[in-house]
């Protein structure tokens, strides 16, 4: 009953958590965004105290629980080990081991020094069980997901229907889609052969609530009397952490997933105050799958070259835009820092899963790999939206409301005269001015007094560093005019 | 776009279909036919009830022209805007087929059309019939580069593509286009003397009718008709159309109402082609009330059919020209007139009202002809057009948020939107550089509408959310700016703009004691210390002015209303740049906002008994 009920309630709240990856209108987040902030590291980073004390409390209290039931990457750890376990032979694979305490220690160290030495946080990144998640599910499931609606977009269209819009699916990042792939391949081949095995080793929350399950009120206990010592619960314990020769059960690895209640057909074992346990699973999709830049921007058009006579009709080739090289890359608004963003993100990419305008993706750098970063060549960062800073568990970004946001500057345009094309071309233009939501953009007279022609001057203190002026920009492929980030973004 | 377009043109079929069939049938006056059609949906197509008319030479020419700048592609849409996909030449050569075996005698073409692919697959088509079995009509469009020789070249290259030796009607392709139209016209057909050469031509017989296409300045058609006696025009090809008739010139102030240019060809006894009887096929589709209307006149007619109708009925209107993609267009046409039906009197004021109607509705006046395109920029502007005309008629181009079908627009319009128009070739990605405006045979101040109607999409986007004042504000100097108003306020998420000179709208607002203005932003050309009085007494929280003076701004500074500005000066002056402002003057000495209210009530009474 235990164990049903931990399923039932653990594929739920998996799916919901992955749906708010794959969600973009934002339905799923206003009902369920908080699942992102019970979160373990979230949590932690935000400095969410009552969460974390609430899942401490909860691990003192009934063990491991978060890690069969909340932790959305032990759930999809389980779904492989089903998967695992199917076939007689393989129902009771599994067997007993020693606790590798010097490798989990080893690991939960580094993973906090990597947190706070700046510049290597990727490396807990890496680790960190729900931004593995996050990955797999913003670079791995949100194309096929995003996909599907544009299919029924395209149904919806042929009917007439604005139930559905089609919407621009891309690889945002090769890196960050290889690690999401590697993260998964590893997982999966672990959790398939042995169970929980990188929970309970180099999984930094894994070790943390372990320490302290083994305190716990509530937890499987062996009734000796009971037991012949058949070794089906220790065979069965994903965890591997139930010594049924000595009728000992590992505390620090048991995940609470009642695995062994249900096996042992003597009732030695129960869920009591006081004793031992394990875990399992249900369905989920791993196929790899290629990824090719869909639609919307269907930017093919045919070369019209000068022809003597003109022909009507046709569209001119747009060229796609080319990333500006910045100084400083601009963190969305209410990341307060860079540092304090890097500080508190922990590339989970959520983010970058519901921001609509096609601006956040994850980095590439080294330093800030997987982390997000704003690019405008296919969007900006439009007024009205706030989405990331609803959405981000970690407090990396914090909660902002529009009006906020226009008067937060988290950088300023830069404009380049050598690419502009009243300069180039000598052609009337002012589309960033005119298209400036805070008016920050003035155009003088290019030579003196007396011209038609005019450039842009950007008045620094009443931009905001939205990109609308990149994105809307007819300099190709580099923009004339680009958004240089702010170290610490200021309120103006 | 091309999705829309297919669309409109199976609604507009769909009219058509049903109600030409009726039309047709009672037509022909037989009534065993009649009845026939009550079991087939479509009825035969008449093959020799074709209505004609006679040209200058005494030639008998079908009322229904086929008009070549549709061809279909092999993807099976419109060659005009499928660049990527060959003309689809067997369906070229069954539609030519078909119509010179229903009475369709004329096909009109342009080195211009289908991006340069009509005239080719014309000649082809035609080349597999006698040449005595059909009139073909070309068009020197020497649009970009207009040299004597790029002219020729394109002149003869038509005899070439056509495969003939004679050209029926050869037309000087869309005059009256530009900026600077006269010179324009000059540059293309006089300076280089093409038109003297096309005279020549016509007097050895290699042009049997020698005209021209007009659109736009009306100058240029009168200076050519001016000319009629010594020129001698065989016929001329006009915008005509019901609404045209009356309301062009309402619709849009640079086109002329063809009953003026009817009016002036038959004057002349020059007969007339007929291009965009449909308007692009905005006729087709007319909103809830207009087709209302017809329907309840004619239950059976399609809505387009009224349109041809019209273009038809006016004796002195030779053919008129359909360009036709599909063979139930073909078909369509050919029944509505086979033999044409001509319009009653109660019929022409029908079509009036619906004119009317249809000139007070806010459509951009966009037939997506095309010529515009390729923009530089890569915009597409038709597309962008025709979506937001097909909005308005579908009622769903609504800003205001209190309506109660506010939400469901707005999604049917962005959604359409982007489904329609690939994002990097919307509205906003216009930079106003111009280039298409002088392309644009209607004349529409492209770039103008493309502002405005990205500002409505930037609205809707928008979608009242609460911005903060940095991006009201500006909002606010854009409308200043663009609507060239004198002030501009606003006050949670409404906006209101003023026109009056000077004070005199602050002025008034204070002294109504407008409720309005408190706590409201406002946007102002030039603030002096009169106007920052005002502002001060109706008790705003914000203002931006382009100019300020440093007195203004002190005092609004020492009242808590945030200020911006672009320049700031010691003083405003006159409008001659003489002197001081004199109101600026008069309230120089006044200690506080209050003092200076009974002077500025003063100032703006004289001002107003000196009107």
């Amino acid at each position: 009953m235990l164990r049903k009920i931990r399923i039932i309630t653990a594929i739920c709240l998996l799916l919901l958590v992955t749906m708010l990856f794959l969600d973009f209108t934002g339905t799923i987040h206003s009902y369920f965004g908080w699942l992102a902030k019970v979160q373990f590291i979230p949590a932690v980073l935000a400095l969410n105290v009552g969460v974390v004390v609430g899942l401490l409390l909860l691990t003192f209290v009934f063990g491991r629980l978060y890690c069969s039931v909340i932790c959305p990457l032990g759930i999809m750890q389980d779904v492989f080990a089903w998967f695992g376990k199917l076939g007689k032979k393989n129902k009771y694979k599994y067997s007993y081991s020693n606790n590798k305490k010097v490798l989990r220690i080893v690991a939960l160290v580094l993973f906090v020094a990597c947190m706070l030495i700046p510049g290597v946080g990727v490396v807990a990144h890496l680790i960190a069980p729900y931004s593995a998640f996050g990955r797999i599910a913003a670079n791995l499931l949100a194309p096929i997901y995003l996909y599907a609606n544009n299919g029924l977009a395209y149904l919806a269209e042929r009917m007439d229907s604005y139930m559905f819009y089609s919407v621009d699916v891309w690889v945002k990042s090769v890196s960050s889609l290889v690690i999401a792939l590697i993260t998964l391949v590893v997982l999966a081949i672990f959790a398939w052969r042995n169970g929980r095995t990188w929970c309970n080793t180099i999984c930094p929350v894994g070790s943390i609530l372990g320490f302290v399950a083994q305190y716990s009120i509530f937890k499987p206990v062996i009734n000796t009397e009971k037991c012949n010592g058949c070794g089906l619960c220790s065979r069965k314990c994903k965890g591997a952490c139930i010594n049924s020769e000595q009728h000992e059960i590992d505390y620090s690895r048991c995940v609470t997933c009642f695995d062994c209640v249900e096996t042992c057909n003597r009732g030695a074992m129960t869920y009591t105050r006081r004793k031992k346990t394990i875990v399992e699973a249900g369905p989920q999709d791993s196929s790899k799958r290629a990824f090719l830049t869909v639609a919307a921007m269907a930017t093919v058009g045919t070369a019209v070259k000068a022809q003597e006579k003109k022909v009507d009709g046709g569209f001119a080739v747009i060229q796609d835009k080319k990333i500006p090289t910045r100084t400083v890359a601009p963190k969305p608004a209410g990341s307060l820092s860079v540092k304090h963003f890097s500080d508190h993100c922990t590339a989970c990419q959520l983010c970058i899963s519901v921001c609509p305008n096609n601006v956040l993706r994850p980095s590439n750098s080294l330093v800030s790999l997987m982390q997000p970063e704003m690019q405008f060549e296919d969007g900006f960062c439009r007024p009205e939206c706030t989405r990331c800073s609803e959405v981000c568990p970690t407090g990396a970004i914090q909660k902002i409301t529009p009006a906020e946001k226009s008067s937060i500057q988290i950088g300023h345009a830069v404009w380049i005269k050598d690419n502009c094309i009243v300069e180039t071309e000598n052609k009337k233009c002012g589309s960033c001015a005119n298209h400036c939501p805070v008016g920050a953009i003035l155009l003088i007279n290019k030579d003196g007094e007396d011209s038609d022609l005019k450039i842009p001057v950007v008045n620094t203190e009443r931009c905001i560093g939205c990109g609308e002026c990149e994105f809307i920009c007819p300099a190709r492929p580099l923009s004339a005019i680009y958004v240089e980030g702010n170290e610490v973004q200021r309120e103006i | 776009m091309k999705e829309d377009k297919t669309i409109n043109r199976r609604q507009f079929l769909k009219f058509l279909g049903a109600g030409s069939v009726a039309a047709a049938a009672t037509l022909t006056g037989c009534s065993d036919k009649n009845k026939a059609t009550e079991t087939s949906e479509l009825g035969e197509v008449p093959t020799d009830k074709m209505t004609y008319r006679t040209d200058s030479h005494g030639q008998k020419v079908s009322l229904l022209g086929y008009g070549c700048m549709r061809f279909p592609t092999v993807k099976g849409v419109s060659g005009r805007e499928d660049a990527e996909n060959a003309i689809d030449q067997d369906e070229v050569n069954r539609l030519v087929d078909y119509a010179l075996a229903h009475g369709v005698n004329l096909f009109d073409t342009s080195p211009a059309y289908c991006q340069g692919r009509s005239e080719k697959a014309l000649g082809i088509a035609l080349s597999r019939h006698k040449r005595s079995e059909y009139f073909v009509s070309t068009k020197l469009s020497n649009f970009g580069v207009f040299t004597r020789e790029a002219s020729l070249e394109m002149y003869y290259n038509s005899f070439k593509e056509l495969q003939v030796d004679t050209i029926d009607y050869y037309l000087l392709h869309s005059v009256g286009g530009g900026e600077d139209a006269m010179g324009y016209f000059r540059a293309r057909y006089i300076d280089n003397g093409i038109l003297d050469f096309l005279l020549e031509e016509r007097k050895a017989g290699r042009i049997k009718n020698l005209g021209f296409s007009y659109h736009g300045d009306i100058r240029i058609f009168d200076y050519l008709l001016s000319r009629h006696d010594e020129i001698n025009w065989d016929f001329v090809l006009i915008q005509h159309s019901y609404v045209d008739w009356k309301h062009a010139k309402q619709i849009n102030p640079g086109n002329t109402n063809s009953e003026y240019l009817y009016g002036e060809l038959a004057k002349r006894n020059i007969p007339a082609f007929v291009m965009e009887p449909l308007l692009g096929g905005r006729l087709a589709n007319l909103n809830d009330h207009a087709t209302e209307l017809l329907k309840q006149k004619d239950p059976q007619a399609s809505i387009a059919s009224w349109a041809f109708r019209f273009a038809g009925s006016m004796p002195d209107i030779l053919s008129v020209l359909s360009g036709m993609t599909y063979m139930e267009h073909l078909q369509d046409n050919v029944r509505t007139y086979s033999p044409l039906k001509e319009l009653k009197e109660n019929e022409y004021q029908l079509l009036e009202e619906i004119a009317e109607i249809y000139a007070n509705y806010p459509m951009v006046p966009c037939n997506t002809c095309q010529y515009c395109m390729p923009c530089p920029y890569g915009l597409d502007i038709p597309g962008i057009f025709s979506h937001y005309n097909k909005c308005l008629n579908e009622g769903t181009v609504q800003e205001d948020r209190q309506h109660p079908e506010y939400a469901k627009a707005r999604k049917a319009f962005l959604v359409g939107y982007d489904r329609s128009v690939p994002k990097l070739r919307q509205a906003n990605h216009c930079i106003g550089c111009g280039e298409c405006l002088s392309h644009c045979p209607q004349r529409i101040d492209i770039p103008k509408e493309m502002n405005r109607i990205d500002n409505f999409v930037e609205t809707l986007k928008r979608n009242g959310a609460d911005l903060g004042s940095a991006v009201v504000m500006a909002g606010l100097i854009k409308k200043l700016d663009q609507g060239n108003f004198s002030c501009v306020i606003e006050k949670d998420n409404e906006v209101r703009t003023y026109t009056q000179k000077g004070v005199q709208d602050l002025y008034d607002l204070v002294k109504a004691q407008e409720p309005f203005l408190k706590g409201a932003k406002i946007a102002d050309k030039v603030i002096g210390k009169g106007a920052a009085a005002l502002i001060v007494l109706g008790g705003f929280s914000e203002a931006f002015a382009h100019t300020i003076s440093t007195s203004a701004k002190e005092m609004l500074q020492s009242h808590g209303v945030h200020v911006t500005f672009d320049t700031e000066v010691d003083h405003i002056i006159n409008n001659a740049k003489t002197d001081w402002c004199p109101l600026e003057k008069r309230v120089k000495d006044c200690a506080t906002a209050e003092d200076c209210f009974p002077v500025i009530e003063n100032f703006v009474s004289e001002l107003r008994v000196r009107k």
